[in-house]
């Protein structure tokens, strides 16, 4: 890196992480940038390592996940980038089949 | 950061609440049951007969979260529209009358709680903001917000931590509580936080930090929010325990009550007026005898349900959250009394009780 100068504001950012003059605090997000960043595990078990402790039935509890990304693994982020995902589904027991499955948006003219 | 209603907003609402607008009934006093389910509707419940009597469909995308109410003026306030905006409904009317928008410009702004003063003259939002630049986004510091109402008009705001999920204002307004790991007191004439309660790092001997549950602001009959806690027992260190803590949002002073061996989750837990019962709720309605401080009975319920309020009298409980449905249930009995059918999922939206013209 001492060959080259940072020109712009990234770039100084950059440099200054590097040279280890920056410390940075770590801290629970709490969704400022989307699901993903939230640190809740999973889904499968209870923790008790079953499953009656789950919602019962789980339909009960997949927008009680997926409305506060709470379960970000496993759920869209209908807050940030899904945020139509349950638009046709207003009650999950009767109609979760309207649910689709959702895949990260891949730019195919690059 | 000068924000106020937009007409164009007032008056899309306006058309729109003349197309889905619940048939009118006449409002009486006594209890009004404020729930809200997708796909983006907030519903009245008379709590006399226990039926639907306004459902209110809110303009904008995304679904209801939290309700703050209003009683004197009939108004709640809704964050909604992915958290962006906070929607204010005159629930006597029947429509929403107008939406304060938090996100402006470059800035996203998601609303994680609020509360009303209890002079209905200033709503507080907890506000976490991001700068969302062309290569990178930036976190910002969070926030209470003000507003001056009804014009909805930033008044200020105060530095906050982070990981607020729900705002209350004591009963004399002086003084508002963000509900965290632990929970902020903010002096609201001096605009500061001037204590912490301490709640994860209460330090109670022989136990770890308290896991708490706060997600649903339901202590309108008797201004105490009780919240469910699960916690490391250092001395047995196989047998966790789960109990309420109380915070009474008047002194600021809380009760911890252990309750039981942790083999079972809880959601969420209401006082009784008498301030004698307290109630837990999850696939499971527990009631607590606040004065023996013990579990006194335990029933299953058909399906998970998240959030539990009561009736100002004390005599029925609402329990809702998750489903399309809200179980009435008595609360001597704890036997399921009535159904109320919404037309949606309730998900983690509140679950309010008003009482009006007492």
């Amino acid at each position: 890196m001492k060959h080259f100068d940072p020109v712009n504001e990234k770039a100084k950012k950059m440099a200054s992480s590097l040279s280890g003059d920056e410390t940075f605090d770590v801290v629970g997000l709490q969704q400022p940038l989307g699901c993903a960043a939230t640190f809740d595990p999973g889904w499968e078990v209870d923790p008790f390592g079953g499953v009656n402790n789950l919602c019962q039935p789980m339909e009960s509890d997949l927008y009680g996940c997926s409305d506060p990304c709470w379960w970000p693994a496993q759920l869209p982020d209908t807050l940030n980038t899904y945020p139509s995902w349950s638009d046709q589904c207003a009650a999950v027991i009767q109609d979760w089949r309207k649910l689709d499955t959702v895949f990260p948006e891949i730019d195919t003219d690059r | 950061m000068n924000r106020s209603l937009s007409p164009l907003v007032v008056v899309s609402i306006l058309l729109a609440s003349t197309f889905f607008s619940f048939p009118r009934v006449e409002a009486a006093g006594g209890d009004w049951i404020i729930a809200a389910s997708h796909p983006n509707i907030v519903y009245v419940i008379d709590g006399t007969t226990d039926d639907v009597i306004r459902r209110i469909p809110l303009s904008g995308p995304g679904y209801p979260y939290q309700i703050a109410i209003d009683p004197p003026r009939k108004r709640a306030y809704v964050i909604t529209n992915k958290w962006e905006s906070i929607a204010i409904v005159d629930l006597d009317a029947g429509r929403e009358v107008g939406t304060i928008e938090l996100s402006h410009g470059a800035e996203r702004v998601k609303a994680m709680a609020l509360a009303v003063h209890p002079s209905g003259e200033r709503l507080y939002v907890y506000e976490v903001p991001t700068l969302l630049g062309l290569d990178r986004l930036e976190v910002r510091p969070t926030r209470l917000e003000e507003f001056g109402l009804p014009t909805g008009k930033s008044l200020r705001t105060i530095p906050v931590p982070r990981q607020v999920t729900i705002l209350a204002v004591a009963p004399a307004g002086e003084k508002l509580y963000a509900f965290a790991q632990d929970a902020y007191v903010v002096d609201l004439q001096r605009g500061r936080i001037t204590e912490t309660i301490p709640l994860k790092h209460v330090g109670i001997t022989g136990l770890g930090e308290p896991d708490i549950l706060s997600v649903w602001p339901n202590y309108e009959q008797t201004q105490i929010l009780s919240l469910v806690y699960s916690v490391e027992n250092r001395i047995k260190p196989d047998a966790p325990l789960l109990g309420i803590v109380n915070v009474d949002l008047a002194t600021g002073s809380t009760e911890w009550i252990e309750l039981e061996t942790v083999h079972r989750i809880i959601f969420s837990s209401v006082i009784s007026p008498s301030k004698k019962k307290a109630y837990l709720v999850y696939t499971t309605l527990s009631r607590v005898d606040l004065e023996k401080k013990r579990l006194e009975r335990i029933v299953d319920l058909d399906h998970t349900y998240y959030v539990v309020n009561i009736s100002s009298d004390g005599k029925k409980l609402y329990i809702g959250g998750a489903q399309p449905d809200i179980a009435v249930v008595d609360a001597e009995s704890l036997k399921v009394i009535k159904k109320i059918k919404l037309r949606g999922d309730q998900s983690i939206a509140s679950l309010r009780v008003m009482t009006i013209g007492r």
